[in-house]
């Protein structure tokens, strides 16, 4: 007898799994994402599901008594959509370009710029602030700003000259004045 | 129908409530007070039983004292434009329109004046009000806002409802 106790234990199903629920003695199914539950099971019936609405979703198993509505991107939050979401998922918002979504403020905050001698560190993430980063040698900042990256310093070489006074992180390299051009030396003669 | 079912005809079984919240999706522009007109009534967190619904009206279908409540939140991100120079009161009125549908009164206000110029690119403000008030059935509560171009559109930031209370003796 203990044998066939345990047996039936083994069989019956477990109701402790996200995808059931306990109800009236019995254990039922609860309803897939993109549904809500419209009625519980009963001890003759199966639990009755049906699908969100329009602008609705339901993105886990659920016993709910209907599906939760969408957010709004509301463009006067400075907010954009990323993906409209469907039945299953919900929407997904984010904040226009030079904005960052902060959650102490629920809004979304100005980039911080970052000063010179410093650049964006690139490519710029949506959604996320500003990273700053020292420019590494052979590149300059001389502007505060929020989606410059350090420029690399002139190359006087490529230019037909010669460097003055070399660059640094907060200016660029500067060049001896051009040699006179060679269709100058025409117009001369 | 059973004898059971007599003593229930004159009174609901549950008891009238509402909670609107807006339909962020249609929220008239513009700078001047308006009547809020959309709101939801059956999805996310709304809700109502035993009262009536329709173009921004709440209608009461029973007697009684109910509390009436609402809240409002205005915001402005400057990605939309400058305010500067402009004077902002930013108010809500609840309104009781009586059983004829005319002679409209302001049961409750709120509101602030604001100064939205300056430096910061999110300015919020959300206001509240709330009151027990006697209602008659017929009557309608509706709800006014000024500047509806600053309202929030989330259905947690603008909602009003009513739930009642007690039968009127």
């Amino acid at each position: 007898i203990t044998e066939l106790q345990q047996l039936s234990l083994q069989i019956t199903p477990p109701c402790s799994s996200e995808q059931h629920y306990e109800y009236s003695g019995r254990c039922c199914t609860k309803c897939e994402p993109g549904k809500y539950m419209s009625a519980k099971c009963t001890r003759t019936s199966e639990t009755i599901c049906q699908p969100c609405g329009p602008n609705e979703y339901t993105d886990i198993w659920n016993e709910e008594e209907k599906c939760s509505l969408h957010k709004i991107c509301d463009q006067g939050r400075a907010l954009i959509e990323v993906n409209p979401g469907n039945s299953t998922n919900q929407r997904q918002c984010a904040c226009i370009a030079g904005y960052h979504w902060n959650e102490d403020c629920d809004c979304c905050r100005r980039n911080k710029k970052c000063p010179p001698g410093s650049g964006v560190k690139h490519p710029i993430q949506q959604n996320k602030d500003a990273v700053c980063m020292p420019c590494p040698r052979g590149t300059f900042s001389n502007v505060s700003s929020a989606t410059d990256a350090c420029k690399t310093w002139t190359n006087c070489t490529a230019l037909g000259t010669e460097e003055k006074i070399p660059g640094n992180r907060l200016a660029d390299v500067v060049c001896k004045k051009q040699l006179k051009q060679p269709q100058d030396e025409t117009n001369t003669l | 129908a059973s004898w059971l079912d007599l003593p229930k005809k004159n009174k609901p079984d549950k008891a009238p409530l509402a909670h609107l919240i807006i339909d962020g999706n249609k929220i008239p522009a513009g700078t001047k007070k308006v009547n809020l007109t959309s709101w939801h009534h059956d999805k996310g967190w709304a809700n109502i039983r035993n009262m009536t619904f329709s173009d921004g009206k709440l209608e009461v279908n029973h007697d009684g004292f109910y509390y009436l409540y609402t809240n409002v939140c205005f915001r402005h991100h400057e990605a939309l434009g400058n305010l500067t120079g402009q004077i902002l009161q930013l108010m809500v009125y609840v309104i009781k329109t009586d059983a004829k549908r005319r002679n409209p009164v302001v049961l409750m206000k709120g509101g602030s004046t604001k100064n939205w110029s300056g430096d910061s690119e999110f300015h919020f403000y959300s206001v509240n009000v709330g009151g027990f008030f006697k209602l008659k059935s017929g009557e309608i509560i509706s709800i006014q806002v000024s500047y509806p171009s600053l309202l929030d559109r989330s259905p947690e930031g603008t909602y009003f409802g009513a739930f009642k209370i007690r039968d009127i003796d």
